[in-house]
């Protein structure tokens, strides 16, 4: 090992303590100290309140390659990046259905196309638009992703009414605003049908106890 | 050197090593599942935390991903708790909902944002691991030896972010 990296490990051993004993900014990180103590302590790279920079290096390099492998610890922890585009286009998908934007509602489908979620979202806009084909596409491709992902597993009743609950909030606040808007707006219309549609098949589901899309 | 940079991204194209995060994860979270794992926090007087519960492509399991954020009210834990024994509680809570609720959780992965939101430090962990834990089977030790940290993003945080490249040269 050179000098130069020398340095920044001596670097590193004065201020990591620093930050696991103190935390960070204004935030009280304490959980985030308690961990990463306990756990440089146990992985030996921390004895005695001192770092131990040839550990510390080691464990780098490990990680280094761990991440470019795509190991499953790494797959987990990268997994954080996917949470930060489900709120980047969960934000994105709200200030659509605030301006019946569906620029903005396809920007938000594009980071996150096969979330059912989203073409819920994305067919309300489309009927706040009057463009009741497109809402219908929009429907459909929703059905089919929570479809799939049914396969793996999980209460197919439960999660159909979710979504139609779902559906049905996000119609009626549209229909709300549309009044107001624009009151005997041609997409009044099509939002009550689709509306009346989703209200009829969540009282058959509460009749039958069952659902025909999980049939 | 070239090799060294160039090839896992030639890799990564060509499949070699496995599915990426954003394949892994691409589905829409469990609403209920998150919502509920969201209220072990809140039921225990813990603000500014979100839960999204992710099924895993291919698997008949999901991923439990806690954001703990700053920039949303997160302010640490309660000074008044005993901090091992709050760590215990959320984790004995996630197990039970895990086992009550058949959430089907694989992993718990935790994310610590500072108050402009960014991550400060994010580690994860098997479920399994936090079973054992919550049932008393292993040590606080033990588990957290079994932890996986993001050792590279918090040291990227601390602002030393040099210290890979000149290592790796």
């Amino acid at each position: 090992m050179n000098k130069k990296p020398r340095n920044l490990l001596l670097t590193l051993i004065t201020i990591l303590p620093i930050f696991f004993l103190s935390g960070c900014g204004d935030v009280d990180l304490d959980l985030a100290a308690i961990v990463l103590e306990s756990w440089a302590e146990h992985n030996g790279l921390y004895k005695n309140g001192k770092f131990s920079p040839y550990p510390v290096a080691q464990k780098v390099a490990e990680d280094t390659i761990g991440d470019i492998t795509n190991q499953e610890e790494f797959i987990q922890l990268d997994g954080l990046d996917v949470i930060r585009d489900i709120e980047k286009a969960d934000n994105l998908a709200a200030e659509a259905l605030a301006d019946w934007d569906t620029s903005k509602m396809s920007s938000a489908v594009s980071i996150r196309p096969e979330d059912w979620r989203l073409r819920e979202q994305e067919g309300v806009v489309w009927l706040a638009n009057a463009n009741g084909a497109a809402a219908q596409t929009s429907f459909t491709k929703a059905d089919e992703l929570l479809r799939e992902s049914l396969q793996s597993g999980g209460n197919c009743f439960a999660l159909r009414r979710t979504q139609l609950e779902n559906r049905l909030f996000a119609l009626s606040d549209a229909i709300a605003t549309k009044k107001l808007e624009n009151p005997g707006g041609p997409e009044i219309e099509v939002l009550q049908a689709e509306n009346r549609r989703v209200a009829d098949e969540l009282t058959m589901m509460s009749t039958n106890q069952q659902s025909d899309f999980c049939q | 050197m070239g090799v060294y940079f160039v090839g896992p991204s030639l890799a990564a194209w060509l499949g070699i090593f496995g599915k990426e995060a954003q394949e892994v994860y691409e589905a829409a979270p469990d609403l209920e599942a998150s919502q509920s794992l969201t209220n072990t926090f809140s039921e225990l007087g813990i603000p500014g935390v979100r839960v999204y519960v992710i099924p895993l492509k291919g698997q008949a399991t999901q991923g439990a991903f806690i954001i703990l954020d700053g920039s949303a009210g997160y302010q640490g834990l309660d000074p008044l708790q005993a901090k091992d024994d709050i760590l215990y509680l959320i984790l004995k809570d996630i197990t039970r909902r895990n086992r009550t609720e058949n959430l089907r959780l694989s992993h718990v992965t935790v994310d610590f944002r500072d108050e402009l939101g960014e991550t400060a430090t994010s580690f994860t962990m098997d479920q399994e691991l936090v079973e054992e834990y919550a049932d008393g089977l292993i040590t606080r030790e033990e588990f957290f030896g079994q932890i996986k940290i993001d050792l590279i993003g918090t040291l990227q945080y601390i602002g030393i972010d040099g210290l890979l490249e000149e290592i790796q040269q």
